[in-house]
C-alpha cells in the first residue's frame, strides 16, 4: 500500500452534479477526504449517496465537475482503481464458487499471488468457510468474504455503502474491528449509512446528503440525532 | 491473456456448476433441428437450418451470459483492467458455448438433411468457426450494452439479429457450397467476408466495450 503524505488528499471532488435521464440525483457535490481520515456520508434513502459512491469507485462519470484521486490528476484509471476497494450494498461474490475461489479470482485480476488469498483467509477468520459456497452463507459471512474481497489488495482508499445493514451485533461489531484496523494502517474509508450511532462508532467525521448536496463536515462525536432526522425529513421533502 | 485466461476460467467453472447457457442453448438447438428437419426439406435447406438454429441459439445463450454477470459486473468493472479484456474473454466463452451447440448439433443436422455433412466435416469447419467468432463478437457486445436493462431478453435479437444478417447469409452461402462439393477457394468470396466481418466486429468491440459498459 502506498500511502501518500498527510496532507494529502485521497479524494478531492468539485461540483459534482449526475442526472439521470434529466433528474438530477447530485445538484454540486463538493468534498474532500484528507489521507487516512475516516468519513461517514449520512442521508435518507434516495438521497444519492450511492450514486455519489460510484462516482468516487471511478464506476461513473459525472455530468458535471470531477474528481482528483490521491492528488494525481492525470493518473490512468486503471492505477486509480488499483487503489480502491468497494463493498457495494450488494454481495459482488459469485454464488456457486467456494469463498477461497472467489478470492482467488478477484485477487488474481489484481495479480496477487495465491499466498495472498491463503493470509486474506486467516486475517479475516475465514479459514472455516474457505471451502464453502457462497450461496450457504449468512448475510454476516457474506459481508465478512465481501470485506475480505475489498481488503484482498490492500487499498489505499476503501468505500463501503450501507456495510450495516442486515448484520446482527456479532456481525457489526467484527465489521467495526476489520475497519479500524483498516484506517490504523492508513487506509481512507469513506462509508455511507442512514444509522447517525453506526456512523459515530467508526468515523471521527460525518457530513450528511441532503437535496443532492453534502452539508459541511462536522465531528462525528457531536451529532444531533434530533437535528438529523429533521434533516432527513427536510432532504426527502 | 493471463487475465482472459481467469475470466474464461471462472465463467467456464460456474457454467460448468450451474449448466445454465450450454443446456438452454442446446435445448433450442435440438428441438429447432427436430422442427426444421420434420419439415422433410431436402439436403439444400440444411445450411440454412443450421444458421437460423445457431442464431437464435446464440441470441439466447448470449443473454443468459451477461444476466448471470450483472451483479458482479461492478468488480469487475472495478478492476484495475482493460475492460476491452472484459469483452474478450466474455465473447471467447460465449464462443465455446456456441461450438458445443454447433457440436451437438450437428448430428442431427446429418440424420435429418444430408450424409453429406459427414464427408465434408473439414472444409465446414471453416465457415462455422467463422460464423461463430463473429456471432459471439456482435452478441457479446450487444448484450454488454443491454445488461442493466429490462426485457433484455426481448432486446438481444432485436438489436443482434439485423446486424449479424450479412455474416448469417455469408455463412448459408459458404456452408452451401460446402455441402454441394465445391472446393473451399470455391467459396472463397463467402470465407473472405465472414473474415472481414469477424476483424471489423471483434476489433471494434474491443474499443468500445469500455464505453458499453459505462454507465
Amino acid at each position: 500500500m502506498s500511502v501518500g503524505a498527510v496532507d494529502q488528499w485521497a479524494v478531492e471532488a468539485r461540483g459534482l452534479v449526475k442526472s439521470f435521464d434529466h433528474r438530477p440525483v447530485l445538484r454540486g457535490v463538493d468534498l474532500r477526504v484528507r489521507t487516512g481520515e475516516t468519513l461517514a456520508i449520512l442521508g435518507a434513502n434516495g438521497s444519492g449517496k450511492t450514486t455519489l459512491l460510484r462516482l468516487i469507485a471511478t464506476l461513473s462519470s459525472p455530468t458535471r465537475g470531477g474528481v482528483v484521486w490521491f492528488g494525481e490528476p492525470s493518473a490512468p484509471l486503471p492505477e486509480i482503481r488499483r487503489r480502491i476497494g468497494l463493498v457495494p450494498h450488494e454481495s459482488l461474490l459469485y454464488d456457486a464458487l467456494t469463498v477461497e475461489e472467489n478470492l482467488r479470482f478477484f485477487g488474481g485480476l489484481y495479480g496477487l499471488a495465491p499466498s495472498r488469498v491463503e493470509s486474506a483467509l486467516d486475517e479475516h477468520a475465514l479459514r472455516p468457510l474457505a471451502l464453502r459456497r457462497v450461496r450457504v452463507l449468512s448475510r454476516g459471512q457474506r459481508q465478512q468474504v465481501n470485506l475480505a474481497r475489498a481488503l484482498l489488495h490492500e487499498p489505499d482508499l476503501l468505500i463501503l455503502d450501507e456495510p450495516y445493514t442486515g448484520l446482527d451485533v456479532g456481525a457489526s461489531g467484527r465489521l467495526t474491528s476489520t475497519l479500524r484496523a483498516c484506517a490504523s494502517r492508513g487506509c481512507t474509508v469513506i462509508l455511507t449509512t442512514h444509522d447517525p450511532s453506526g456512523a459515530g462508532a467508526l468515523a471521527a467525521d460525518v457530513t450528511v446528503m441532503l437535496d443532492g448536496r453534502l452539508t459541511e463536515i462536522m465531528p462525528a462525536a457531536g451529532l444531533d440525532a434530533a437535528l438529523l432526522a429533521d434533516w432527513f425529513r427536510e432532504g426527502r421533502r | 491473456m493471463r487475465v482472459v485466461r481467469l475470466l474464461v476460467g471462472k465463467d467456464l467453472r460456474l457454467e460448468w456448476r450451474g449448466r445454465e447457457i450450454v443446456s438452454a442453448m442446446g435445448l433450442l438447438a435440438l428441438l429447432l433441428a427436430i422442427v426444421l428437419g420434420a419439415t422433410r426439406s431436402g439436403p439444400e435447406a440444411a445450411p440454412a437450418a443450421m444458421w437460423v438454429t445457431y442464431a437464435f441459439g446464440a441470441t439466447l445463450g448470449f443473454t443468459r451470459t451477461f444476466a448471470l454477470e450483472r451483479d458482479h459486473l461492478t468488480a469487475l468493472l472495478l478492476a484495475p483492467l482493460d475492460r476491452g479484456l472484459i469483452f474478450a474473454a466474455k465473447a471467447l466463452t460465449n464462443w465455446l458455448g456456441l461450438v458445443v451447440v454447433q457440436v451437438i448439433s450437428l448430428p442431427l443436422f446429418g440424420a435429418l438433411f444430408t450424409e453429406t455433412i459427414w464427408t465434408r466435416l473439414p472444409a465446414l469447419a471453416l465457415p462455422m468457426l467463422l460464423g461463430g467468432i463473429g456471432l459471439a463478437a456482435v452478441g457479446t457486445l450487444f448484450g454488454g450494452l443491454i445488461v442493466q436493462a429490462r426485457l433484455r431478453e426481448a432486446l438481444l435479437p432485436i438489436l443482434m439479429l439485423p446486424v449479424v444478417l450479412p455474416l448469417v447469409i455469408a455463412a448459408v452461402g459458404a456452408t452451401t457450397g460446402i455441402l454441394d462439393g465445391l472446393p473451399v477457394w470455391a467459396i472463397g468470396a463467402q470465407l473472405q467476408l465472414l473474415l472481414v466481418f469477424d476483424i471489423i466486429f471483434v476489433t471494434a468491440s474491443f474499443l468500445l466495450f469500455e464505453y458499453v459498459v459505462e454507465e
